[in-house]
């Protein structure tokens, strides 16, 4: 049973409903679709007032999902292995340039070690597939490490040079 | 040089107890070896041959005492009492024991050293030119850029996970002594018409099986926007950089695929989105406040050089080191030293414990307390009062780290090989100390003059072989340890890849091939020319001519 992280909690349970590419879509309720299926099928959806999310991963052009961020609620970042960075930079384009607000969450291969780096680029959620006592160790590896020489888009915390003009860590 | 502040020291340490739980839990079965591999490569640990193999960052190859003196300590209580100096300035162990990693990341956390991102698919060291803030050519010290770039790039959340390796080297002088042309990442400081300083941008060069000369995509970059650009790159990079195939996945094949033009416009619109953001930018005072790390030691005006300028004249041993192993320096009265880690006998770059600790004790005696790495393996101690170079000469001497071969065939570069890398296809040390015996002959090797031979055992490169004027290259034959030579490289300012000379020889022929090729060189060369320059005037055919015309 997959364990989400939100918003550095566990929730006890997870709204969204994952869609698989063939499934039929449920009439109501938040889903959360594959971007092929949204590209062909929304002009359909396009009436649909529930929360939609959309499952992406590092072949999605982010210039092509990136002006549509807005239909949706929910952004998930697929990691097929844990090696393949790129939804890394897709998280902080959509924060940054497409000023995406709404959840991303990290999906698939997804590691007790990577998530505060995951978290650092603007990803807030976590759906772990390693059962409650491995995602309960994850959310304490969010506080590993608690400081950062990087801006992360969600946050507040001193850029470099406040900190190089003598400010303190948080 | 920089030290860390309360913020750095916490990343550190932090960073030192979060791999001690990694690593306990990789003990544990808890994390298989799939999942500790990326783990332990970000903190600079490899599995080698006969044990794992620890790479240290020497950020811009830059060393106090009290670090060495760490640094020997380690190699004492973790090692075999030895280090092995690399091409990219860091130092290797390659005896410690996974389970005490931990304890060694922490000795070097207590005097501001890591050993993050010195392996793996991430931002690796920072180097940079071993004469920065000495050198007589230079347009600007490197080093505080450097430094920012170091901050930058350690832990970045975006850039952890790259297609592959990515190494950024940074020159201030005219003359390139950083390799720029063959890093990921090249940048050299320039001044533009109206004499501001800026950064040349290159990108898409690297070594390894498909060595290519970087291109440049931005000739006049202002310095506020440096890390924006340097982000943008990246960014590019990481998005459309090949990961189905590692031997396609450098930046190099990226920009080579796309073309540099398609790629610079590529970076250019991403940086659009980046160059404005505030913690992005460099304002004149974050610079300011980072060359406050980087003073201008405390020279003294009163050095007398005329004493140490009769013992040149008098002196042949005296004379033979100042020539080969010190270089001028931008301030009257003071050289730069190269400490030798080329002793014949002595597998190229390594460096005893004891060596190191005495090396401390030197650097504070004589050179205000710092120690540099060269990306050739050698140490230099920058700030040498000539008045001191007798007694210096003397002590290194006595240390065997006075060998007067700097920048002559002996000065070799040399990967650890075969003997203990598990990478490596054929032997390097037993023939760098092949080639020490045959050419022992001190006159000889000056007359040659500037020659630059890198060996590497496999076709990584990481002893450069491909840009030296004589690379050798260890490669199997049926089992056989084989050696391909490539001629004409060079990884400074008229940097190309070295052609080659034609099929590899066998070991025991190294040093008879380097003879014939030494033998036309003589032959043709014109004046003083350089082995390059002949090289370059004659093309490949008479070297090629003699070597298997004699081998037959």
């Amino acid at each position: 049973m997959p364990v989400l992280i939100s918003d550095r909690r566990i929730q006890p349970d997870d709204a969204w409903l994952m869609i698989a590419d063939e499934a039929p879509i449920p009439q109501e309720g938040p889903v959360v679709l594959g971007w092929d299926r949204w590209i062909l099928e929304q002009e359909t959806l396009r009436g649909r007032s529930d929360p939609l999310g959309i499952r992406v991963n590092g072949d999605v052009p982010i210039q092509e999902l990136g002006p549509q961020a807005e239909r949706f609620d929910l952004i998930a970042l697929e990691f097929p292995v844990a090696t393949d960075g790129r939804c890394y930079s897709h998280a902080r384009v959509l924060r940054t340039q497409y000023r995406f607000r709404g959840e991303l969450r990290a999906v698939g291969n997804v590691l007790r070690d990577q998530i505060a780096f995951m978290e650092r680029v603007g990803i807030n959620s976590f759906l772990l597939d390693q059962g409650r006592s491995y995602a309960e160790q994850a959310l304490a590896a969010l506080g590993e490490i608690s400081v950062a020489y990087q801006t992360a888009p969600l946050d507040t915390l001193p850029r470099i040079r406040r900190r190089l003009a003598g400010a303190e860590p948080a | 040089m920089y030290r860390y502040d309360h913020y750095d020291q916490t990343l550190v340490d932090e960073r030192v107890a979060q791999f001690r739980d990694q690593t306990r839990r990789y003990l544990a079965g808890e994390l298989s070896e799939d999942e500790f591999r990326p783990l332990r490569l970000m903190n600079g640990l490899y599995i080698q041959r006969h044990a794992p193999m620890l790479r240290i960052a020497i950020p811009y190859g830059l060393l106090s005492s009290a670090q060495l003196r760490t640094l020997a300590s380690i190699a004492r209580r973790y090692d075999r009492g030895y280090g092995h100096m690399t091409t990219r300035q860091n130092i290797q162990f390659n005896w410690p024991a996974l389970e005490q990693v931990p304890d060694i990341l922490a000795d070097l956390a207590g005097v501001e050293m890591h050993a993050m991102q010195t392996s793996g698919n991430c931002i690796r060291n920072i180097t940079a030119d071993h004469l920065a803030g000495v050198a007589s050519d230079e347009v600007a010290d490197p080093r505080p850029y450097c430094e920012l770039i170091r901050q930058w790039a350690t832990l970045h959340p975006e850039f952890a996970y790259l297609p592959r390796k990515f190494k950024i080297a940074v020159s201030g002088s005219r003359k390139d002594r950083a390799a720029t042309q063959v890093h990921d990442i090249g940048i050299q400081l320039v001044r533009n018409a109206d004499g501001e300083l800026g950064a040349e941008i290159l990108v898409g060069g690297g070594l390894g099986r498909t060595p290519i000369i970087g291109e440049v995509i931005r000739s006049f970059l202002p310095l506020r926007h440096l890390l924006s650009y340097l982000e943008a790159i990246l960014r590019v990079y990481n998005l459309l950089g090949r990961r189905d195939n590692k031997y396609k996945a450098r930046i190099k094949i990226l920009v080579r695929a796309m073309g540099a033009e398609a790629f610079r416009e590529r970076v250019e619109k991403e940086w659009e989105h980046l160059r404005d953001q505030p913690d992005l930018t460099l304002e004149p005072e974050d610079i300011a406040l980072m060359k406050k790390h980087f003073p201008q030691p405390d020279y003294r005006t009163d050095v007398d050089s005329a004493p140490m300028l009769d013992l040149v004249e008098q002196d042949d041993t005296f004379r033979r080191w100042y020539k080969r192993n010190t270089v001028e320096h931008r301030t009257a009265g003071y050289r730069a030293v190269f400490v030798s880690l080329k002793k014949p006998g002595v597998a190229p770059g390594d460096i005893t414990d004891v060596q190191m600790e005495a090396l401390a004790d030197l650097a504070e005696r004589y050179s205000f307390g710092e120690i540099r790495v060269t990306h050739t393996q050698n140490l230099v101690l920058a700030d040498v009062a000539v008045d001191q170079l007798p007694a210096l000469r003397r002590d290194l001497d006595e240390l065997g780290l006075a060998t007067p071969t700097i920048g002559t065939l002996a000065d070799m570069i040399c990967c650890p090989g075969l003997d203990f890398c598990s990478l490596a296809n054929a032997g390097s040390i037993d023939v760098a100390a092949d080639i020490h015996r045959r050419f022992d002959d001190l006159d000889y090797l000056y007359d040659l003059g500037e020659l630059r031979l890198n060996m590497s055992g496999c076709m990584n490169a990481c002893g450069h072989h491909n840009v030296a004027h004589i690379g050798i290259l260890g490669v199997d034959k049926k089992g056989q340890e084989f050696y391909q030579i490539t001629l004409g490289g060079s990884s400074t300012n008229d940097a190309a890849v070295g052609d080659r000379l034609g099929p590899a020889v066998a070991k025991d022929r190294v040093a008879d091939t380097l003879e014939a090729l030494l033998r036309t060189f003589a032959d043709h060369r014109e004046g003083e020319e350089t082995f390059l320059e002949t090289y370059r005037r004659l093309g490949i055919e008479p070297f090629k001519e003699q070597v298997y015309a004699s081998a037959d």
